[in-house]
């Protein structure tokens, strides 16, 4: 029986439903004073850790569940040793990738007027996260020899990861027919990253759609198949929640999932189609986060966010508002500095 | 599909919607923005971007591909055209600020911040809208 003395416990509520609301008004719209065009997740919501939801024991737990989950979504695209999850540490760590001495190669690639020479694509790079680049891209290439594609259109660029061999030519694809070289291709390039090439397309485009370009197809290398530094537990969680977004799991779908669920279908083999859309998917997102976040939903934002900070803590990607410069500068105006000053260079 | 096309003061110029095919100036207060929009279509090619993968190379192959008037992607390509000569444009998602609204029918009219979000929202991106909703889902 309850004494007298004891109170009903009543959860601590220091604000009521609409006052919260009022707090939260004020300090998006001050943050959204501060930082310019956008308000992102880091800004609303404060400096939330960006680490796993899951604690260690927790994902030994729940391991097996999730990869049954992506056994049956993905097939033999998650067998490899990427998802092994009785061993989930990463191949590299970060540190690891940025000291590693593999060199990157990079060629100049022409433009319409002029060209990007390899300094200034080095230049465009370092506005990556750490990590993003080292142990993940090893080349990036010019080919001059025209590349008409057989659907069709101007080919611009692509990225082969065969050349670095974690994801070599797709044996199993009906298309491949040259399966004999996989494990050769495994064993030669196993410290290799993947290789961007780009053709004589790329000419016709503006100095925003070539970084766009290049965000893409780098971002083919930090994918959850590819990426060195991920652990098996970030594979596995970055793989079900972009599948969960384009499975329309998020509250609302951006253009890029429209966009990639539409194009990709392959109804006959559906782990395939899963797997392509997954990773077309992250590298529009991945691009779109570098160069226009603006047109993500917040969740395809803070999947991206969340990769990056596991790379590098210290990227911020804030739009600067030039109208206030008291607010700090960011990654973001980096690239936006960058591109700046090698189209003013070129025009001298 | 209905676009909001600010200047660099980030002031509204314009409305324009794409309907059967064409692109509508439903409202401009800038001289010459209608005519500029008609220059546009009448002179300029618009393309996209589109990536497909090569499974015998293992690669990944990115073209580019003409988009014409009345094609399905044409809005966002029209989109990003008028953004390449310095305008920002932005999507109405009324779906969404309506959502919002609802969220913060408790709050007074006469309250300062909200009469200032109200103000904010239409002008406010996809990426600003969906983290504001979230947010206000979460705290309601």
């Amino acid at each position: 029986m309850r004494s007298k003395r004891e109170e009903p416990y009543v959860a601590e509520t220091p604000e009521s439903g609409p006052e919260r609301k009022k707090s939260l008004m004020k300090r998006f719209l001050e943050k959204r004073a501060l930082v310019g065009a956008l308000a992102l997740a880091g800004i609303i919501e404060g400096d939330a850790p960006r680490e796993s939801m899951l604690i260690e024991g927790e994902f030994q737990e729940s391991a097996v569940l999730m990869k049954q989950d992506l056994d049956e979504k993905f097939g033999h695209y998650v067998a490899g040793p990427a998802f092994d999850i009785s061993n989930p540490q990463p191949r590299l760590s970060v540190a690891e990738a940025e000291k590693s001495a593999e060199s990157l190669v990079v060629e100049s690639v022409p433009r319409e007027n002029g060209e990007f020479a390899p300094e200034d694509i080095r230049r465009i790079l370092a506005t990556f996260p750490r990590g993003w680049i080292k142990g993940e891209i090893s080349a990036i290439r010019f080919q001059e020899e025209p590349f008409t594609t057989s659907e069709g259109g101007e080919a611009l660029a692509t990225f082969s990861d065969a050349e670095r061999g974690r994801i070599p030519a797709d044996a199993s694809h009906p298309d491949s027919q040259d399966n004999a070289r996989k494990p050769k291709a495994i064993e030669e390039h196993e410290e290799a990253g993947g290789a961007v090439t780009f053709y004589r397309g790329v000419r016709k485009l503006g100095m925003w759609q070539f970084a766009r370009v290049l965000a893409h197809e780098v971002a083919h290398g930090n994918d959850p198949f590819t990426d060195a530094t991920m652990s098996t537990r970030d594979r596995m969680e970055l793989l079900l929640r972009l599948t969960g977004l384009l499975q329309g799991n998020g509250k609302f779908r951006s253009v890029y999932a429209e966009r990639t669920t539409e194009s990709i279908n392959h109804k006959d083999n559906p782990q395939f189609e899963n797997y392509r859309r997954v990773r077309e998917y992250w590298a529009e997102i991945s691009a779109a986060y570098f160069t226009d976040p603006k047109e993500l939903t917040i969740e395809e934002f803070n999947v991206v966010d969340s990769i990056v900070h596991r790379h590098d803590f210290s990227y911020r990607c804030y739009m600067h508002d030039h109208e206030n410069p008291s607010s700090s500068s960011t990654a973001f105006d980096d690239l936006a500095d960058t591109l700046t000053d090698i189209a003013a260079e070129q025009q001298k | 599909m209905v676009f909001s096309i600010f200047n660099k003061k980030k002031d509204e110029i314009a409305r324009i919607e794409f309907h059967n095919g064409g692109v509508n100036v439903l409202e401009s207060t800038e001289d010459g923005f209608k005519s500029l929009v008609e220059k546009i279509l009448a002179k300029e090619e618009f393309y996209s971007l589109q990536e497909d993968y090569d499974g015998a190379q293992g690669r990944f192959l990115m073209r580019r591909v003409q988009i014409v008037p009345g094609a399905k992607d044409f809005p966002r390509v029209f989109k990003e055209f008028l953004e390449g000569v310095g305008y920002v444009v932005i999507e109405n998602r009324s779906e969404i600020e309506e959502k919002i609204q609802r969220y913060l029918n408790d709050i007074p009219n006469e309250d300062a911040d909200k009469k200032r979000l109200m103000r904010e929202l239409p002008v406010m991106n996809y990426l600003e809208k969906t983290a504001l909703l979230k947010k206000l889902e979460e705290v309601s």
